[in-house]
């Protein structure tokens, strides 16, 4: 690629102006919407991405137990050699069975809830996670061939994980709870007073829109309302971790610490609603 | 060549950028294709800096899910035109100096993206200054690290020397 024209003209300048103002265009755009990615080109990119990102999951998992491994015995200098070395045998035979047992676990508590579940739904295993601190999206490993469509509930058998804003073919984008821009339509467990729940790019969430005049305990659950109509009514988001009273001027400031493992995740449920799951109560409405 | 070696390049940082940090926490807080593009810049000319920077940041914005669709994009451009435009003017491109690139870059990296967020009224809320630092310390330190490693490794996936082809400074 040349980047001088014939005439001696350099149009590096002209392309950079061409493509900042594209890229400002596109934030200008996505800052209004904060939804609406374009699918058809994260469809793609989701796509080019899916092989090293499933290969590299297998991967993924030793280096992360070798990393873990790492840090757990740095302190241990001192130590016999031989018999370090025996420990080391026995701490990679105990981590390998435990991370067995886990994985284990968790597939048959995610089939065993897909079958209790009145919904369709679809499992599938999370293999890569938004490289941002602030925004938190993971990616797994099923898409628009497996039946996933946009906008659908993501859950584990802990509680509500997000829902899906991006498709491709064979992987998906979630968006989880903690992110910056979810939101989800919630409801006190106790007191039953309505309110939403938000990501606030943490690891908990914030409910907001409840009355300062409604009672909030701490460790109340909070679960879905259906109105949002995203997820069926009934799910648990998590539980109330502190809370700022308010007053009848003011509304409550509350905490909520989300009920699936949001930073370990690992299997995921993805569900099929149909219309007559999202339909709400018309007395509710 | 070469193209395919840098679009292959492209698509493993951005897919190993999500893949690690689902493992490993601490990746959260470093831009693996942001070392990429340094290098990359640091190599050619300031046309192809800005495309590097371009591409890549784009598709880091779609496969990462960031905040603004673009944000990325726009500091990785800039930062690809700077670098190579820099290296054409003052030959930065050695075994120390491109580390020091390397700790600007992600300042400047952090800086701009946030500062992208502010403008456009997307900052996330609970985001305070002292986070900002600490993401800029950790961002800076852990490219460094990473780039010290990963340079030598580019210098022998990447050799080439684009000013050794008849036709010009401008081969990819």
């Amino acid at each position: 690629m040349s980047v001088v024209e014939p005439g001696g003209k350099n149009r590096t300048p002209l392309v950079l102006v061409i493509l900042l103002v594209a890229q400002l265009l596109s934030m200008s755009w996505y800052g209004r919407t904060k939804d609406g990615r374009p699918n058809l080109l994260l469809s793609w990119v989701l796509t080019a991405v899916y092989p090293v990102q499933k290969a590299g999951g297998g991967v993924g998992s030793v280096v992360s137990g070798l990393w873990n491994g790492y840090i757990d015995l740095r302190g241990a200098k001192e130590e016999n050699t031989k018999l370090r070395e025996q420990n080391d045998q026995l701490k990679q035979d105990l981590f390998k069975l435990k991370e067995e047992l886990a994985a284990s676990k968790r597939v048959t508590a995610t089939l065993e809830l897909q079958q209790t579940l009145p919904y369709r739904s679809v499992a599938a295993q999370v293999i890569a996670r938004s490289g941002n601190e602030f925004f938190n999206k993971i990616i797994i490993d099923k898409g628009r061939l497996a039946g996933i469509k946009l906008h659908q509930a993501v859950i584990t058998p802990a509680g509500v994980v997000g829902r899906v804003i991006g498709l491709g073919p064979v992987a998906a984008q979630v968006q989880l709870l903690t992110d910056s821009y979810a939101g989800v339509g919630a409801q006190l467990s106790e007191s039953r007073a309505y309110g939403e729940v938000k990501g606030v790019g943490k690891a908990f969430c914030e409910m907001r829109n409840v009355s300062g005049l409604e009672p909030v305990k701490e460790g109340e659950a909070i679960i879905t309302t259906g109105l949002d109509g995203i997820y069926p009514k009934g799910l648990l988001i998590g539980y109330v971790q502190e809370v700022g009273l308010g007053s009848g001027a003011k509304s409550h400031r509350i905490v909520v610490k989300p009920a699936a493992q949001l930073d370990a995740l690992q299997q995921v449920l993805v569900l099929e609603l149909s219309e007559q799951d999202l339909k709400i109560d018309e007395t509710v409405k | 060549m070469q193209i395919i070696k840098i679009i292959l390049a492209i698509i493993l940082f951005v897919a190993l950028q999500g893949l690690l940090s689902n493992y490993i926490e601490e990746f959260k807080r470093l831009d693996l294709p942001l070392i990429l593009i340094v290098y990359l810049s640091l190599k050619r000319n300031p046309m192809q800096g800005t495309l590097v920077g371009a591409t890549t940041g784009y598709l880091y914005d779609l496969i990462a899910g960031v905040g603004l669709l673009g944000a990325s994009s726009f500091t990785k451009t800039i930062i690809g035109f700077t670098t190579a435009t820099i290296n054409v003017r003052f030959a930065i491109d050695n075994k120390l100096t491109r580390l020091i690139v390397m700790v600007i870059a992600s300042i400047v990296n952090v800086m701009l993206f946030i500062g992208l967020h502010y403008v456009f009224n997307s900052l996330p809320e609970g985001l305070n200054l002292r986070e900002i630092i600490k993401l800029t310390v950790w961002q800076a330190a852990g490219n460094l690290i990473i780039s010290f490693l990963l340079f030598p490794v580019f210098d022998k996936i990447f050799a080439h020397n684009p000013y050794s082809v008849s036709t010009g400074a401008g081969n990819w």
